[in-house]
């Protein structure tokens, strides 16, 4: 076990150790191996990895909202202001969420209820965290959508879901989500599912309300160009656990696990010319209903060599504020 | 407990009237008589029969016709809209109803029974059988097929009609308890089957103002239908949960 | 919308007619002249023809449909065979129970049909849901006359708590009213909670799986509000349907329970119209229901509507 930091009193989130797990029939998924991060208070941290890697289960463990039949999470805290989530009750825990924790999902088609007006589901937000009445709540979703840019506000609390493009209904979520002021802002791949100017847009946005908040966001994303734009630290994931993780310049100077190279040289870059073919990474993500020995990313990994698949690497100090999960980062920095 | 005793039906439905058979221990208690001093132990057995029989019987010609008539709507257009709206018509009546009224046309009979029953359950096993059809003739085997310049009855018969069958067995199971429900409703009212003939339904009927003094001349028989509507739903579940794995996996 | 509605009614005529033709040729496939029938069997020749001419059953077939369809569309239903007096008549006399029985039997069955499925959807697999499984297939597979007894033979003959059949009017007194109709609802309702908690909780599951539960539990929303606010209202549609298409199966239930409970309503009426041979009385309830069903229907579906605003005509 690596020694816990003492906690400064800027940070707001203290995972530890955070193992989750999904039951199948007759398997167990081993989706979180254990994984450890800080969110500082008003900062931005990216959470970065391929599909399946676990930066959503990260997200929804956190705000324990896991299917409850199929998934668990089995180990470490979750510290929020000291206090660890996973102690708390149903009903603290609803409190929290919405109001201190809240959250943007990637679906903005699906995730808005298609039979309440939009308005009527921000001032819900509102009204299960404050006293506010049903008139009060009402201003305050239109104020919000006002925040979000969504023009004509007064006459757009009134509409459906269905009435609005998928950029639209983004901001209604984001909306919603900042309508309690919360600390801590999950983003849940918030851009994935838009078309590619409205991307832009809704990042902008959320760059934007962070600034005049000063509310955390933890960005979960697939695309290091977003991460690259929007946070100050960032974690790379994968097969469940952080391989790596720095700030944002060093981690794109300087990359020191394999895996993260690999994403990096997978970005089109305009400089290098259309005709290059984009390289991938060789090889499948494993699979994480088997135990898992030695390195999960060594089969993939041009750096391997025989204690890879021997020994686990743990996440060790390659710099200042940067750490890696790879026997060679060393090697893997100068390459 | 139930989901394993569907595999057991699920097997072969012949067994059902053995498996009532065998049940002496508990039979020995329902040995009493009615009020004409007849066996009921013995007649609950006789009405087995016959609402086995009505019951099954109803189940195939209602099968039998819906499955014509659902392939033919399925494939002809025009008469899919008329035919359509006659069964329409026919599923806005109540069942008892429309086969009280029928029965109420030739008076208490077997085979009347059967046809009354069968021709309000025609209609849902029409619908689904359509349905079947419209999304098989899509399929590119059947568009090849005719392409192929197959005649339509081939067509229907090699290439529509087996995917009608799981769905069909399925229903057949579902239509055949509420048969066995309709025929004992029926008898129960005095419209089924004829007095003389021993049928839980009119067993029942026959106690009922015995229930204060012998409530097993009801209980005896009624116990029995029950089981038997179970077993047949049982059976039904089970048969879906044969075609379709995924359904059973979402129970 | 109004263009749906037409439509929609259009539909509903073409039904009616269907039920139209049938109930008529039922009528007139019945075996033996219905001259005859009124007349009595020693009746004379020369009586029976000017019944006849005075029925118009002389006429050709279509011709007597239209006059069938235009007397009914005025009212009037013909008159019974048995007792001389109007239809429509003998069937207003009778409606209160009926009325009654099934408003009762609807009210039970929807408002514990469809706490009972959320519960089952709300823990799937749990006790509610394993419960509910039991249950359905008792309620499924035991006939309303068996429920019936055994009600009548458990709280009326054992333990005298309830009257053990009949029905007071509703005139007499709410209590006795009420008395009266709990074990024919509770029996009749049985198998319609049954049903419809299964297809609630089948609505309901596949609601909670859906994107908005999801934000609306990271709202911080309540169990209760994410049961009730957000998931039932989108999985009323399919609910509210299958309530629709069971109420002819509720007719049918009532005519049982009625016979059981000795309730003198129209169940009862058609029963003893069969013994009777009273065919005008047997066409009319055959339309009426149907009609009232198809109307049923026809505002079920424009209810939608109000349930789910992306449902536009």
């Amino acid at each position: 076990m690596q020694m816990h930091k003492t906690v400064g009193n800027d940070v707001l989130l203290d995972v530890r150790g955070l193992e989750t797990r999904f039951y199948g029939e007759d398997s167990v998924t081993r989706a979180l191996g254990g994984i450890s991060f800080q969110v500082k208070k008003g900062e931005t941290l990216g959470v970065v990895g391929e599909s399946g890697c676990g930066k959503s289960v990260t997200a929804l463990s956190i705000l324990r909202l896991l299917p409850k039949l199929t998934a668990k999470t089995v180990g470490g805290e979750i510290r929020f202001h000291g206090r660890d989530l996973l102690d708390l009750s149903d009903r603290e825990m609803r409190q929290i969420r919405g109001d201190q924790i809240a959250m943007i999902f990637q679906e903005p088609m699906t995730s808005l209820n298609p039979v309440y007006t939009v308005g009527h589901q921000i001032a819900e937000a509102v009204q299960i965290h404050t006293k506010a009445s049903r008139s009060v709540a009402m201003e305050k979703a239109a104020e919000m959508l006002r925040l979000v840019r969504i023009a004509d506000p007064e006459r757009r609390v009134s509409n459906y879901p269905h009435e609005m493009s998928g950029g639209m209904r983004q901001r209604v979520v984001i909306a919603m989500a900042l309508a309690c002021s919360p600390e801590l802002l999950i983003a849940d791949e918030p851009t994935t599912a838009l078309d590619v100017t409205i991307q832009a847009q809704i990042l902008r946005l959320i760059v934007d309300l962070k600034e005049r908040t000063g509310t955390a966001v933890m960005f979960i994303t697939h695309d290091l160009g977003v991460v690259a734009e929007t946070c100050q630290r960032v974690i790379v994931m994968y097969a469940g656990r952080i391989v790596e993780q720095a700030n944002v310049i060093d981690l794109f100077a300087r990359p020191a696990h394999p895996y993260t190279q690999g994403l990096m040289r997978s970005v089109p870059d305009p400089r290098r010319g259309r005709q290059r073919r984009l390289p991938e990474i060789p090889g499948i993500v494993p699979n994480l209903r088997e135990p898992i020995v030695g390195c999960s990313f060594a089969p993939r990994c041009p750096f391997a060599i025989d204690m890879c698949r021997e020994k686990t690497p743990i996440l060790r100090d390659v710099g200042s504020s940067h750490a890696a999960a790879c026997w060679r980062a060393e090697e893997v920095m100068g390459a | 407990m139930l989901a394993l005793a569907a595999p057991i039906y699920a097997g072969d439905p012949a067994n059902m009237d053995p498996f009532k058979r065998l049940q002496p221990p508990s039979a020995e208690m329902w040995f009493g008589s009615d009020n004409l001093g007849r066996d009921v132990f013995a007649r609950t057995i006789f009405g087995a029969r016959i609402s086995l029989m009505v019951g099954l019987m109803s189940a195939a010609c209602a099968a039998l016709a819906g499955a014509l008539i659902g392939i033919i709507a399925g494939y002809s257009r025009s008469f899919d809209n008329v035919v359509m709206r006659v069964m329409d018509g026919l599923m806005s009546i109540p069942t008892i109803l429309l086969a009280i009224a029928l029965i109420s046309l030739t008076g208490p009979g077997i085979g009347i029974l059967v046809v009354a029953i069968a021709i309000p359950e025609t209609p849902a096993v029409a619908r689904l059988v359509r349905s079947v059809v419209l999304g098989v003739r899509e399929r590119p085997y059947v568009e090849a097929a005719i392409c192929g310049g197959a005649r339509l009855p081939k067509v229907l018969w090699r290439h529509i009609l087996p995917s009608t069958i799981p769905p069909l067995m399925v229903q057949g199971a579902t239509v055949c308890a509420s048969a066995i429900l309709t025929e004992a409703g029926l008898s129960f009212l005095g419209v089924g089957v004829p007095p003389e003939i021993p049928s839980w339904g009119n067993m029942i009927a026959s106690s009922r103002l015995y229930l204060a003094i012998a409530p097993l001349t009801i209980f005896a028989p009624g116990i029995c239908l029950a089981v038997t509507v179970l077993a047949v739903n049982l059976l039904g579940d089970g048969l879906r949960d044969l075609f379709d794995p995924r359904a059973k996996r979402r129970r | 919308m109004t263009g749906y509605i037409v439509r929609r009614i259009v539909s509903t005529i073409a039904v009616m007619a269907m039920v139209g033709i049938f109930v008529f040729l039922l009528l007139r496939l019945a075996p033996g002249d219905p001259a005859v029938m009124i007349a009595g069997r020693s009746a004379t020749e020369e009586v029976i023809a000017g019944i006849r001419e005075q029925l118009g059953l002389n006429d050709p077939l279509p011709l007597q449909f239209m006059r069938w369809v235009r007397d009914m569309l005025g009212g009037d239903f013909g008159v019974s065979i048995f007792s001389g007096r109007p239809v429509l008549e003998l069937i207003s006399q009778r409606l209160e129970p009926t009325l009654s029985l099934s408003v009762l039997t609807m009210i039970l069955s929807v408002s514990v049909g469809v706490s009972f499925g959320i519960l089952a959807a709300w823990r799937t697999g749990g006790l509610i849901d394993r419960l509910l499984a039991a249950f359905s297939a008792f309620g499924y597979s035991v006939p309303v006359f068996v429920i019936g007894y055994f009600l009548i033979y458990v709280f009326a003959i054992r333990t005298h708590w309830l009257p053990v059949q009949g029905y007071k009017p509703i005139e007499i007194g709410l209590w006795p009213w009420f008395v009266h109709l709990i074990l024919p609802t509770v029996a009749l309702g049985l198998g319609y909670i049954a049903f419809i908690a299964r297809v609630t909780r089948a609505s309901m599951l596949e609601v909670l799986s859906e994107d908005y539960m999801r934000t609306a539990a990271a709202k911080g929303a309540s169990s209760y509000a994410m049961l009730v606010h957000h998931a039932l209202k989108n999985a009323g549609v399919p609910i509210l349907t299958v309530i629709g298409i069971s109420f002819a199966y509720l007719i049918g239930g009532v005519v049982l329970t009625e016979t059981v409970f000795n309730i003198p309503g129209i169940g009862r009426l058609v029963v003893d119209a069969i013994n009777n041979r009273d065919y005008p009385i047997i066409q009319s309830v055959l339309i009426l229901t149907s009609g009232l069903y198809v109307l049923i229907n026809l505002t079920v579906d424009l209810t939608y509507t109000l349930i789910d605003p992306r449902i536009r005509y």
